[in-house]
């Protein structure tokens, strides 16, 4: 038991160590600073069309930083399985967002009058779908900190409803944040795990 | 050796010492949680250095517990290193060993 259970551990840290170069932060920063500025300069179509190139810019950079770095690796079959599983909420939750966002774009564009509960709570619902993502995608990841970016969205979202402050700034702060995070991040790994030369070495020559 | 008993030496002698070595009970230990790595991978994960890691990887493909296979991706050449079924196998005798070896320690 102690063996299965230190060897899931090990995984554990490999995975870690595999997601631990912050381009999932600024990813998810980005979307959400996008959005409120796009918000704020009437510009909303930057954060859809972000949002639906962030996983391939993602992959991209994983390529061309961590890979570089940290070395290839395929996780087991299960960490793979979780991984789609968790791809396939993420896409049918993005989606369900963007539906709703050409919805409620259609109903102002038309002149029509939005619900209620979207008049008065509609950067709210935001702020908490924002959460809903940030934390799924920590979930998939394993990673504790996304969690964190969570709570600050949700936070600033209630506290510039109560403070009075721009609805578009709830938004933009921590955009800011998540962004200035992933930045620290991604620095402490590329000053920690420098550019390998090659992945090629003359293994099982010697 | 006092205290211990007949069997526990007898199961010392029977280790298997090309997985009992720290650098490759490290490396099959890594390559145990992962489906496939290439060396650079190994290298962070282990702490070796590049030609202690490859001198112990060359003894475990000699033993048949790992397959190392080369290609390349953009013209770079990568190395590929996976563990085999032999090398999974070896790895749990190996566990079960040491556990009866340290229940021979004390008992």
């Amino acid at each position: 038991m102690d063996r299965v259970m230190s060897l899931e551990s090990l995984e554990k840290r490999a995975y870690l160590m595999y997601h631990g170069d912050g381009l999932a932060d600024l990813a998810l920063g980005m979307v959400v600073l996008l959005f409120g500025l796009g918000m704020q300069f009437d510009q909303t179509w930057l954060a859809p069309i972000f949002a639906a190139t962030a996983y391939p810019l993602w992959l991209a950079a994983k390529r061309g930083i961590t890979e570089k770095r940290l070395g290839y690796v395929e996780f087991s079959e299960g960490r793979k399985a979780k991984e789609k599983r968790g791809l396939i909420y993420l896409f049918l939750l993005g989606s369900l967002t963007f539906l709703l966002g050409v919805l409620v774009y259609a109903v102002v564009v038309s002149g029509g009058e939005l619900p209620g509960i979207l008049q008065q709570s509609g950067y709210l619902m935001l702020g908490l779908i924002f959460a809903v993502l940030i934390s799924s995608v920590g979930l998939l990841l394993g990673t504790v900190r996304l969690h964190a970016y969570s709570a600050v969205v949700i936070l600033s979202v209630v506290l510039s409803r109560l403070a009075g402050v721009s609805r578009e700034m709830g938004i933009i702060i921590p955009g800011v944040i998540i962004v200035s995070c992933g930045t620290i991040v991604l620095i402490r790994f590329l000053m920690r795990y420098r550019n390998q030369p090659s992945n090629e070495e003359n293994a099982g020559d010697e | 050796m006092p205290g211990m008993s007949e069997e526990a030496v007898t199961i010392i002698g029977e280790i298997d010492r090309t997985v009992h070595a720290p650098a490759r009970l490290t490396i099959l230990s890594c390559l145990a949680v992962v489906k496939v790595a290439d060396f650079t991978f190994l290298l962070n994960q282990t702490g070796l250095t590049r030609g202690n890691l490859s001198v112990n990887l060359g003894k475990l493909e000699e033993a048949g517990y790992v397959g190392i296979r080369k290609d390349f991706v953009n013209r770079m050449p990568r190395t590929l290193i996976r563990l085999t079924a032999k090398g999974r196998r070896a790895m749990q005798a190996y566990a079960k060993q040491m556990q009866q070896v340290l229940d021979g320690l004390s008992g």
